[in-house]
Formats: C-alpha cells, sequence, structure tokens
C-alpha cells in the first residue's frame, strides 16, 4: 500500500514538473517559429545595422542600437548596484545592532514593493530637472535610466545578499573571530567567501532584473532609438 | 610570600564572582576557578549546566550574542579580559577556542592554517610554510595531508576537519586553548587521536576542555571542575575527585545518577 502511495506521489511530482518544462519548451519554440518569416526578411541586418526605421519604404531593422544601448544600461547599472548592495548587505550582517538591522530590513522591503512607474515619476519630476540644471541635454537620459534602476533593485540586491550571508554556519563566524580575526576580516574574506555561491546568486537575479525592467527604462530615458554612449544625451 | 607567588604564578587565568545572563536567565552563578598552567582542565557537568557558556565567555566569543551579559571578571595574566581597553583580537590570539563542531574556512588545508598566521601580520612565506607544517604535525594531521595540502578542507572527514582546526588554533602559538566538546562529533578513532593530542600539546599549552564524555575527562584531565545548573559545585584534583567526592551532587553523577 505503501509502495503504491509513493509510486503515485512520485509520478504526480514528476509530472508537475515535467509540464513546467514542456511548456517553456513549446513557449521557446513558438517564438523561434513565428520568427522565423520575419528573420528571413531582414536576414542577418537585424544584428549588423544601427538602423531602425520600421516605418520607412523600405524598412530598416536593425536592433544593434538597443542591443548595445540594453547591454550598457545593464552593466552601468550592475556596476553601482552590486557593490553599493553588497556593502548595505555587509552592513546588516556584521555591523548592525538589532535595532538597526529591523528598521533596515523594513525600509528595504518597502522600498522593494514600490511599483516602478511610481520610482519613473519620482525620477521624472526630481532628478530630471536638476539634470537639466548640471547640464544634460534632454531631460530623458541612459543616466537617469541607471538611477532608476539603482533605486528600484538595489533594496532587493542588499536583502538577497544578506540572507546569502546569513544562512552561513554562524560556528564559522564564531571560529574565524575565535582564532583574532577582526570584524571585517572575518566578514569579507570568511563569511562572504564561504557565501560566495549565494552571493552569485544575488548578482545574476540583480541583472536579470535590470535587464527585463522595462518600465523606468522607458520613463526615464525615453522612447528614441539612438546611440546613447555619452551617459547624458537622450 | 614565596609560596604566595609560586601560586599565583601557578594560575593563569583566574575567575572572579563570575556571572553571566542570558536575557533574564541567570546561567552562571557565582563562579570562582583558578586555572593551572600547562595543565588539562576539564569542565563537567550535565547539559545546561553553563559549562560551554564558561568557557565561550573565557574567549569572550559570546559578545556576538546580543542578549548576553556579565558581572565579575576573568584575569588573564594579571589582566581583566573585560576590561574596555582589552585589544580583543590579540587576546583572542592568546586564548585561542576549538568549537564542537570543526568548521574549516572555506579554503585549502593549507590557507586554513595559514590564514591565522597572516592576519597576525605574518607576510614571510618559507616562515608560513615551516609553521603550516609544524603545526599540521603537532595536530597529528601532516601525514594524511602532506601531499594534498592545497585541496580544499571540506574535503577532509569531520575527524581530520577537527585536527585541522586545532592546528589553525596552535599555529597563532596561543599560551591557552579552550575546547568546547571537541569529540563529540567524532568516531572513537578520531577521539583518541584527539586526546592523545591533547596530552601532548599540555607541555607547552594551557588546556581547557568542557567535555560532556566523563571517561574522557578522566582520563586526560589534571583537574576537574563539576558544575550543576549555573554553579561550580566541586573542583580539584582528577585523582582526588574520582575517588572522594566531598559533593552529593559530584557523586551522583559521577556514579550516573544525574545527567
Amino acid at each position: 500500500m505503501r509502495e503504491l502511495k509513493n509510486t503515485i506521489n512520485t509520478f504526480i511530482i514528476k509530472s508537475v514538473a515535467l509540464s513546467g518544462i514542456i511548456a517553456l519548451i513549446l513557449i521557446f519554440g513558438f517564438v523561434i517559429r513565428e520568427s522565423i518569416p520575419a528573420l528571413r526578411e531582414v536576414g542577418m541586418e537585424i544584428f549588423t545595422s544601427f538602423d531602425w526605421f520600421p516605418t520607412y519604404d523600405p524598412p530598416a531593422y536593425g536592433i544593434l542600437t538597443m542591443l548595445i544601448n540594453s547591454i550598457l544600461l545593464t552593466i552601468f547599472s550592475s556596476l553601482i548596484v552590486i557593490p553599493l548592495g553588497y556593502i548595505i548587505a555587509f552592513f546588516m550582517y556584521d555591523y548592525a545592532g538589532n535595532f538597526e538591522k529591523k528598521m533596515m530590513k523594513g525600509a528595504i522591503d518597502l522600498l522593494s514593493g514600490v511599483p516602478s512607474v511610481i520610482i519613473g515619476m519620482f525620477l521624472i519630476i526630481y532628478i530630471s530637472p536638476w539634470m537639466l540644471e548640471i547640464g544634460a541635454w534632454s531631460s530623458e537620459n541612459i543616466l537617469l535610466a541607471s538611477i532608476g534602476l539603482t533605486i528600484l533593485s538595489l533594496p532587493y540586491t542588499a536583502s538577497l545578499m544578506e540572507e546569502a550571508m546569513s544562512s552561513i554556519d554562524k560556528n564559522l563566524k564564531e571560529g574565524a573571530l575565535a582564532l583574532g580575526t577582526t570584524r571585517f576580516t572575518t566578514g569579507f574574506k570568511i563569511v562572504s567567501r564561504a557565501a560566495l555561491s549565494g552571493i552569485f546568486n544575488a548578482i545574476i537575479l540583480t541583472v536579470n532584473r535590470i535587464i527585463g525592467e522595462t518600465m523606468v527604462v522607458l520613463m526615464a530615458a525615453g522612447g528614441q532609438i539612438c546611440f546613447l554612449f555619452p551617459f547624458l544625451i537622450p | 610570600m614565596q609560596n604566595d607567588v609560586i601560586i599565583k604564578n601557578d594560575v593563569i587565568i583566574r575567575v572572579n564572582n563570575f556571572n553571566a545572563w542570558y536575557g533574564e536567565k541567570q546561567v552562571l552563578k557565582n563562579i570562582n576557578i583558578d586555572f593551572k598552567r600547562n595543565k588539562i582542565s576539564a569542565i563537567i557537568g550535565p547539559s545546561g549546566c553553563g559549562k560551554s557558556t564558561l568557557l565561550r565567555s573565557i574567549n569572550r566569543i559570546n559578545d556576538e550574542i546580543t542578549s548576553y551579559k556579565i558581572s565579575g571578571e576573568i584575569i588573564f595574566e594579571n589582566e581583566n579580559i573585560y576590561d574596555k581597553e582589552l585589544d580583543l583580537t590579540i587576546y583572542r590570539k592568546r586564548v585561542g577556542m576549538v568549537f564542537q563542531k570543526p568548521v574549516p574556512f572555506p579554503m585549502s588545508v593549507y590557507e586554513n592554517v595559514a590564514f591565522g598566521l597572516r592576519i597576525h601580520g605574518m607576510k614571510n612565506k618559507i616562515k608560513i610554510d615551516n609553521i603550516v607544517e609544524k603545526s599540521l604535525k603537532q595536530a597529528a594531521l601532516w601525514d594524511e595531508v602532506k601531499d594534498e595540502l592545497h585541496k580544499s578542507a571540506y574535503e577532509l572527514s569531520g575527524g581530520q576537519q577537527q585536527r585541522l582546526v586545532i592546528a589553525r588554533a596552535i599555529a597563532v602559538d596561543p599560551e591557552v586553548i579552550l575546547l568546547d566538546e571537541p569529540t563529540s562529533a567524532l568516531d572513537p578513532i578520531a577521539t583518541q587521536r584527539i586526546e592523545r593530542l591533547l596530552e601532548e600539546l599540555v607541555e607547552n599549552y594551557t588546556i581547557i576542555i568542557v567535555t560532556h564524555n566523563l571517561p574522557q575527562a578522566i582520563r586526560i584531565s589534571d583537574y576537574i571542575y563539576f558544575m550543576y545548573q549555573g554553579e561550580l559545585i566541586e573542583s580539584g584534583l582528577t585523582s582526588e575527585i574520582i575517588k572522594s567526592p566531598k559533593n552529593q551532587l559530584t557523586e551522583d553523577y559521577l556514579n550516573g545518577r544525574i545527567g
């Protein structure tokens, strides 16, 4: 009887898991299949051209500008978010007292719940005029988008990293401290190293989130398609 | 007068009217102990009697627990270790601690031992090599790991990890080694190796061990301190306490009636 139950349970779990995987494969297959005619029409131009004029005659379909902009924005924002997130996590893990920790956790949870439209609005109303003052050419630029992405993903990154560090065996920390290691070295060299996989995980999720975020970028950097290399140009 | 000096010199750590609380709960009640230099002192007693807390207080690792409060003093070489002026990193270098659960650092076997040396400012590679080798030999681990010093410490067995942690502790050349039930997670053979190791180490170091394992305390210790519900009930030479305990509680514990 118990054998039978076990078999049934295993079957149910396996089939549910499998259906998820199958759905994923089907979505992927569908996207590729549906895009084949378009890709055939455009050819390699899509990856080699900077021109995106889909409504012209003849139309041009180069997504290179957007691709590069996305990558640049992601790299730039990650460079701000990841070190900052790590420092916040480090502080919460090691230096913050109970009260501080509670306050910070509360603030972080609240911040990570703020919808991205609100952050976009905040940027447009408060940060953007100030940017014009310091010499940006336009009220919408990539730096603004970076700031927005930082605000958006920093709480998330910090709390993920803090969790990764907190999940490390307390004995490890005590062992290092008992050897006469300072608090900083213990956290930085021992605990962080032990938490490395968790921290990497946090980094990957952060980058994912930055790439996937559309609302803030659209509101802060505008919908124009041009090459935005100097950060203050729209 | 001269007698007095000798007695003072003999004592390396003196615990004076020491009380400790976790929040509202008092876990150590007016403890007075003189730990003797170059001896193995064993603190024994049933679970929850405060023996680990006492040991952790001596290394001040309990500072990590926020609800923890103390009164009284612990004197190490004429210095109150709860003095605000005390440099904790230097103190902990002199009084090392080994915990119940062996947790090596997430690095290679070699780096685990060298880490302590590096944080205390040693840079000379040859010197570090020598001390690593010496410490691993002292901890009776060298022969088992000498060919694979650079593999991860997590690949070692539990007994090897505990010996590695001991090697790590003695590498920084402490004066006192505190051990909190170092063998409770180990098999009998590994336990035996560590007991033998402690007996060798005591020539150069002072060893204070907390143990749940009464036969082990009797086998290796010179002095026994019996604690019960936060109080020090009886202390003295191991041989005397085993033969003729003065307190009823001690006798009950030794005979297995409590604990």
